[in-house]
């Protein structure tokens, strides 16, 4: 074997494994990480404002949240592509390593014997010395195929002390500069270094705000933005398993290397020989990041064809630890935003397609490397070591073996599994449609058609020249027409730019009376088309199913919340009040606290005096109230604004209309029947996720009409009252302020 | 070569002589102070290689025990009553002859001295002063060595040793140990074991 006999480098000499550090260097550069900037652009616009979802959402701390974490785990790909990026200046590692370590070359003894020893297995090896008690030795870059080992001052001792140890840390350095690992792995390697900094870097980073966020009485995440969360933080975490599975790889093919030639007893010893000085657990841990745990490399050093073949699959095995990691973080968002359980077993099935699907280039690569490596691990071993290997082929049965995995996952891959989300189908599409359409500029399109036609409307009943407010529509309206929207809308839309457009070229071509037809046409399917798609944009305010890149490492579906989802504190209820400024005219109230209670059909009665209590009904529910008046008379607007758990508030909603509907005429009193009260109902007024209104009349000895509208958006609930004494305002007036005051409650 | 490195060569080849080939390079480099010095002892921030640090070389902790009780040291070699060194190295033989080679099992209890007052077979009867100076360096020395890591027997058996060369010429020791102690040590290096203090990993300290 060695110390004597010269070297041994039957069986492969250390190309056990194939370059899966290379493999995933290249994946990762050239496909993974530009799918992954594509991911985390589409994600950063969502928590912006700037993608589907509105920016009176994402207005809030919740996402800002969200922001900070996306930008901490992007940066993992940041660290990942530095590293990657720096291990291509191998020139400049090496001058930089040895000025660092204060490595010289030295003609003693001792390192002549170590120079000669490493000379039979890589003569292009040089040995530097370093008088520095820190490690044992370091194999480093100093160029392409130009390498050199760092001897410290522990291993000049352990050459004394145990000679076949101290050989067998040479003879894995070694085998890293053969297998082309000492530009990722080694001395001075910015790659692991940044690994083992970014770790906790990362976990103060994302700590820090969230316990930031706890402490200053935040309150829980909302429900769905904690599932996105969730995702978020993971996700560097899978992104680290394959570079730290090949570092670890790397780690055993170079002791496999060890143990083929100073046999296995040497590798335990220069294993041993680390116990000494045992780490604290935090630096162990970080160890763990670039090397294998020793007790592991131990039981591997003894060579076993089963585990060999283990080994051996190990890489692509990884892609299995990944999607497992990948799908607890998903499982774990879609219970945080509620889905049903077939439903989050159908979109982890569908994700689970996505990722074999993204990740075939990389399983197809495995599947050939492993199949071909018994005859490319010789040419690889000469494409950084000058020195020709002699060794056999490697045998073919443990390769096999192990392209076995990556071979079931492709098989699985081609698997006929659902594609798709759950309700990605038609609806989510139209939704995914519809905010393509609106980032493309339709909607801005639309409203500068809107103005310009405004703008000619007015130009035409004023004494001035209505021709450049008509060249501006008919350019507004043929660039809005180039674009239409898709769904529901579409139609209303091109009609109305259609006619809007005719009305422009009429008012050029001085037409007038066609003119003002088309103008009317055109007004109205404009109104008819805003309608339509201010009913698609609240419907699809919902989380949108958009698909990833075709290669991307975390396919999972985006769980950005629903609008007013998460059920809100008193005091963010408060907030988002009417206040004085909503309502001009008005003055702020309180409103009298002395309800009826007597009746012939109490229930009626507890259900109206519940929408105006100054209580919340139950303590799972929170509640602001706000009360102005106009006048002695009135009216007076009282707005109570409740939040529920969970999906109460619809619960709530359709319980109070059921009660109200079937009211009709009651009696009521305090003690004893002191009038009547009746409840018309007027149906629902388009507000919110539903709404529902009624005509309220009481005949006391004074008689008071009252506007009730009730309206359920997300977790929350308005009850808007608008009563008078001396007459009501406008229904259209009532309706507005309702639909300031929801807008208020999912801003 | 300066006296640090003739200091460290002639300590490596007695007690570490696989360490002897840069022994002077280890003595120079500890008494440049500073990260030189820093870098010859065991650091669990730098980044590992494949085997960790891989055991200690043993004569930079020889050279940072005897500069943490450099003073103590120096007095001792600079009192009355080694003045006579051959008499002191008598008496630390005596003590070492009194002594059972491998005295205390467990490393964590103190070494058993004997009283001054009790004769110790075999040697001459001595003055009660000498003979306690010599055992507290002895002492003093022997635990500061199990402090920075050595085993029990092994830091008995240094200390001995080390005695006895700083007694075979004072006046040279006394300037080795000066030369240990007149570089600062490297700031970086001691902020990060303060920091590991503060996070209650005193023990990895020596």
């Amino acid at each position: 074997m060695t110390g004597g006999t010269g070297p041994d480098l039957r069986g492969g000499a250390g190309q056990l494994m194939p370059p899966w550090l290379w493999v995933w260097l290249i994946g990762d550069l050239a496909v993974l990480i530009p799918g992954q900037i594509s991911d985390e652009r589409y994600q950063f616009a969502e928590y912006t404002g700037h993608g589907d979802i509105p920016g009176r959402l994402t207005a809030g701390i919740p996402y800002k949240l969200l922001f900070v974490f996306g930008i901490i785990a992007a940066l993992t790909y940041v660290i990942l592509a530095a590293g990657a990026v720096a291990a291509l200046f191998p020139h400049l590692r090496g001058r930089w390593v040895e000025r660092r370590f204060r490595l010289a070359g030295d003609d003693r003894d001792v390192i002549a014997e170590m120079q000669d020893f490493v000379g039979q297995y890589d003569p292009s090896i040089q040995l530097r010395v370093a008088v520095s008690g820190q490690q044992l030795a370091r194999i480093y870059p100093v160029g392409w195929r130009k390498a050199r080992i760092a001897v410290f001052l522990p291993l000049l001792a352990l050459w004394y002390r145990d000679r076949r140890a101290a050989q067998a840390v040479l003879l894995h350095e070694i085998a890293h500069r053969r297998h082309g690992d000492q530009f990722v792995v080694g001395l001075g390697s910015p790659f692991t270094w940044l690994i083992r900094v970014w770790v906790p870097a990362f976990l103060l980073l994302v700590l820090t705000p969230i316990v930031v966020y706890a402490a200053l009485g935040g309150g829980l995440l909302a429900q769905a933005v904690s599932g996105q969360g969730a995702l978020e933080l993971l996700r560097p975490a899978e992104l680290l398993i394959l570079p730290v599975v090949a570092l670890w790889l790397a780690e055993f093919n170079a002791d496999e290397f060890a143990t083929h030639v100073a046999g296995p007893d040497a590798l335990r010893h220069a294993l041993e020989a680390g116990r000494a000085t045992e780490a604290p657990i935090a630096a162990r841990a970080l160890t763990l990041l670039s090397h294998p745990p020793r007790r592991l490399r131990l039981r591997c050093a003894t060579p076993r064809p089963a585990a060999t073949a283990a080994l051996l699959a190990a890489w692509p095995a990884a892609l299995i630890a990944q999607l497992g990691l990948l799908i607890a973080g998903a499982f774990i968002a879609y219970l945080l935003i509620g889905q049903k359980l077939p439903d989050i077993g159908t979109d982890l099935l569908a994700g689970t397609r996505q990722f074999l699907t993204g990740n075939r280039i990389l399983l197809i690569t495995a599947v050939i490397l492993l199949l071909g490596w018994p005859v490319l691990a010789r040419p690889w071993d000469r494409l950084w070591s000058p020195r020709r290997s002699s060794a056999p082929y490697q045998p073919w049965r443990p390769y096999l073996a192990a392209a076995a995995v990556p071979v079931a996952l492709l098989a699985v891959s081609f698997a006929p599994l659902s594609a798709s989300y759950t309700g990605q189908s038609q609806a989510q599409d139209a939704c995914a449609q519809l905010a393509a359409w609106n980032h493309s500029g339709g909607m801005d399109a639309k409203l500068r058609a809107d103005s310009a036609a405004g703008q000619a409307y007015q130009a035409m009943t004023s004494p001035q020249d209505p021709a450049v407010a008509a060249r501006t529509l008919e350019s507004a309206a043929a660039s809005a027409l180039r674009d239409p929207p898709p769904g529901a809308a579409r139609d209303s839309y091109v009609t109305a730019m259609t006619d809007l457009g005719a009305f422009a070229r009429d008012v050029l071509a001085g037409r007038t009376a066609p003119a003002g037809t088309e103008l009317a046409n055109g007004l109205t399917s404009d109104e008819k088309a805003s309608s339509l798609l201010a009913e698609q944009i609240r419907n699809c305010s919902v989380p949108v199913q958009v698909p990833s890149p075709a290669v991307t490492a975390t396919p999972m579906p985006s769980t950005a919340p629903a609008p007013g989802s998460a059920q809100l504190t008193a005091a963010q209820l408060k907030a988002r009040l009417l206040t004085r400024a909503d309502l001009s005219g008005y003055a702020p109230t309180s409103p009298p606290g002395n309800f009826p209670s007597y009746s012939d059909k109490p229930a009626c009665v507890v259900t109206l005096n519940d929408l105006s209590s100054a209580s919340a009904p139950s303590a799972e529910v929170t509640q602001a109230t706000a009360a102005f008046t106009a006048g002695p008379d009135g009216p007076w607007v009282e707005e109570v604004a409740r939040s529920y758990p969970g999906q109460d508030a619809a619960k709530a909603f359709a319980a109070a209309v059921k009660t109200l509907a079937g009211c009709g005429t009651f009696t009521l009193g305090r003690t004893a029947v002191a009038g009547t009260e009746s409840v018309r109902p007027l149906g629902s007024v388009n507000l919110g996720r539903q709404s529902w209104s009624a005509a309220i009349a009481t005949q006391t000895s004074i008689p008071v009409t009252e506007t009730l509208i009730l309206a359920q958006e997300g977790s929350s609930l308005v009850a808007l009252q608008v009563a008078s004494a001396a007459g009501l305002p406008p229904a259209g007036q009532i309706r507005s302020i309702a639909a300031q005051a929801i807008a208020l409650l999912i801003r | 070569m300066d006296v640090a490195g003739v200091w460290a060569e002639r300590i490596a080849r007695r007690f570490t002589p696989a360490e002897a080939s840069f022994a002077a390079e280890v003595g120079m480099a500890y008494a440049a102070g500073g990260s030189r010095r820093a870098e010859l002892l065991p650091d669990h921030s730098v980044q590992p290689g494949a085997f960790g640090p891989g055991g200690w070389a043993e004569l930079p902790m020889i050279l940072q025990a005897l500069a943490g009780i450099g003073g103590v040291l120096k007095a001792f070699l600079g009192s009355p009553q080694v003045a006579n060194a051959l008499a002191a190295a008598s008496l630390l033989t005596a003590l070492r002859q009194g002594r059972p080679p491998e005295s205390p099992q467990d490393p964590r209890q103190p070494a058993e001295v004997r009283s001054s007052a009790e004769p110790v077979d075999g040697a001459p009867a001595q003055a009660g002063n000498e003979r306690q100076a010599v055992e507290q360096a002895f002492l003093a020395l022997r635990e500061r060595l199990k402090a920075t890591g050595f085993d029990h027997v092994r830091a008995d058996e240094l200390a001995y040793g080390l005695l006895e060369e700083l007694l075979s010429d004072t006046a040279s020791a006394a300037v080795f140990l000066d030369s240990l102690t007149a570089a600062p040590d490297d700031k970086a290096a001691q902020s990060r074991k303060a920091n590991r203090r503060i996070f209650g990993r005193r023990k990895d300290l020596r």
